[in-house]
């Protein structure tokens, strides 16, 4: 095989890849090793010119990168990253969790009644109202999460379509809010419903919390998608040799859906890990916020930053790369 | 409800700096996503791996760190500029590696038939990507780019990381008591209803971006 051989070989047909050119004639081949030639020059002339300004401003100069020679230096990011790890762990677990109950709960069959939807919108107000007013300290607070917490006893026995209710609500209000707002709210809050912690206590839990909050919706909308592409058939046959419609969706359609919605929940959880980096609006001592406290400490900002860069697309390129191998695998299977 | 007439003028500056932002960058984004998507399914090898790389790039990098990056890195290469531009920027350049993903699999949702069809009547790889190929696969990519341009609107916050004063930042400096135009410090220092302002402007204009969206994807949507 020739090098221009090489060079035209038409888009690797992957599963359900459209495949939009076929070998090429004489023409068009001399064509493209010219287009192919020039943007090669265009992209190498923009590296290039990168590297230049780069070097013009010194900013190769090695006292900047000396610090990263230290295993220290390495040790204060690989520990960050831990602290990263340690809050996308925890968020992940919960959010999953979180996730799977709203999807199935908002998976639910049968017509809406009235009475069943009001349940739940009471519910959820309740909620969002009940937990700040008791935050803030309002005497009748308390009756008001009081009344939260029988009205979800109640919404237990009344009827399952009042979870539905609830489910859509909590999903649609949470994904509309920027990530940023629920962390940096809870840090405001906790403090003043449960004092005398640490400040790192705090940044913490507001930024497993926050991403708790968001990521739960998203992967409950993800696991819903997984679900509704489940064909009606299973359920029906499941309620036909008489499980219940909460067997039914346990036994039969969970398990299908989660495998074929597993690809995106790892997307997802890629795009969590992503997001602790917003811990630093918390000050919660991540690898952004280390990577920043070392570039002020030696005044290298931008190696720092380079350094840090390159271990958060290494871990998460990871875990992409295995979303997309399961992604693959099942399209060839299908 | 005090607080906030008090501070409306203020809130009302920060949401607009947030939906300036967030629409800017949404346009420069899809530009340069529609260009990288091109790029990923032309037959020429570099200019796939460019696409490909790029991508990878900007999917696999947080936000907030690419803001600090170059609010330290532009600086550093020459020229100078203002928080609210590095975040333009940098935006931009993020959310454009998910736009090409949307668009990427919104030329693959349209069938092979369509592409056979238009080289056998002869038409270049240009013409049957411009005339052909990317009418129906933005079509079927509304939807992803609906969801972007929603989750681009709540990423801009991240902005504040870097200086920039959009609504959370505002509100959270107003809550400490601190009027964020002069500096000086408010009579009072409550979190709380500023908070809840700033919930009020996501859940409005993200709802409603969110079944704009839906409405127009379903009208779009190419029947097969």
């Amino acid at each position: 095989m020739s090098f221009t051989d090489w060079l035209l070989t038409p888009t690797a047909i992957r599963p359900g890849e459209l495949q939009l050119v076929e070998e090429l004639g004489p023409k068009a081949r001399r064509r493209a090793v010219i287009a192919t030639v020039v943007t090669i020059a265009v992209i190498v002339g923009a590296l290039g010119w990168g590297v230049y300004r780069f070097n013009q401003r010194k900013q190769f100069a090695p006292e900047l990168w000396r610090p990263f020679r230290l295993w220290a230096s390495w040790r204060f990011l690989l520990l960050g990253l831990g602290n990263t790890l340690k809050a996308a762990g925890l968020a992940t677990v919960l959010a999953l969790f979180i996730g799977l109950v709203m999807a199935v709960w908002r998976s639910t069959r049968g017509p809406g009644r009235g009475r069943d939807v009001f349940a739940g919108v009471t519910l959820f107000i309740g909620l969002l109202m009940g937990i700040p007013a008791w935050i803030s300290g309002g005497k009748q607070a308390l009756s008001v999460v009081g009344g939260v917490v029988i009205g979800a006893i109640v919404l237990r026995q009344v009827h399952i379509r009042s979870k539905r209710a609830f489910a859509a609500l909590y999903v649609e209000g949470f994904r509309a809010c920027a990530l940023v707002l629920l962390i940096s709210t809870g840090f405001i809050f906790y403090p003043r419903v449960w004092p005398d912690q640490r400040l790192s206590t705090y940044a913490y839990v507001s930024l497993v919390s926050g991403l708790t909050l968001y990521y739960s919706t998203v992967l409950a909308e993800v696991i819903r998608s997984g679900i509704r592409s489940i064909p009606n058939g299973q359920t029906e046959a499941a309620l036909t040799v008489g499980l219940s419609e909460g067997r039914a969706m346990r036994l039969i359609v969970l398990p299908q859906a989660i495998r074929r919605a597993l690809p995106n929940i790892i997307t997802q959880v890629a795009s969590l890990l992503k997001d602790t980096s917003l811990g630093v609006f918390v000050t919660y001592d991540e690898l952004t916020k280390r990577a920043q406290i070392t570039g002020e400490f030696n005044s290298n900002n931008l190696q720092s930053f380079i350094v840090a860069g390159g271990l958060y697309i290494a871990l998460i390129a990871f875990i992409t790369f295995l979303a997309n191998r399961l992604r693959d695998r099942q399209t060839r299977r299908a | 409800m005090k607080y906030i007439s008090e501070n409306f003028p203020t809130l009302a500056r920060a949401g607009w700096v947030t939906i300036q932002l967030s629409l800017l960058s949404f346009a420069f984004g899809l530009i340069i996503g529609m260009v990288i998507a091109i790029l990923r399914v032309s037959p020429l090898r570099p200019l796939r791996s460019f696409g490909s790389f790029y991508v990878a790039a900007m999917v696999n990098t947080p936000i907030a760190f690419l803001m600090f990056f170059g609010f330290y890195g532009i600086p550093k290469l020459g020229p100078v500029v203002s928080g609210f531009k590095t975040a333009v920027v940098m935006m931009s350049l993020y959310v454009g590696g998910y736009v090409a993903e949307a668009v990427r699999s919104g030329i693959n949702t349209v069938p092979n038939g369509q592409a056979e069809a238009a080289r056998a009547l002869g038409l270049t790889f240009g013409q049957t990507v411009r005339n052909v190929i990317l009418p129906q696969a933005l079509r079927s990519s509304f939807g992803p780019l609906g969801v972007l341009l929603n989750a681009n609107f709540r990423n801009v916050a991240v902005a504040g990381a870097i200086g920039v004063g959009e609504i959370v930042k505002t509100q959270r400096v107003l809550g400490e008591g601190i009027d964020p135009r002069t500096g000086e410090r408010l009579a009072y220092a409550k979190p709380f209803p500023f908070t809840m302002a700033s919930f009020a402007f996501y859940l409005v204009i993200g709802l409603g971006l969110g079944i704009l969206a839906t409405q127009l994807d379903r009208r779009l949507a190419v029947k097969r």
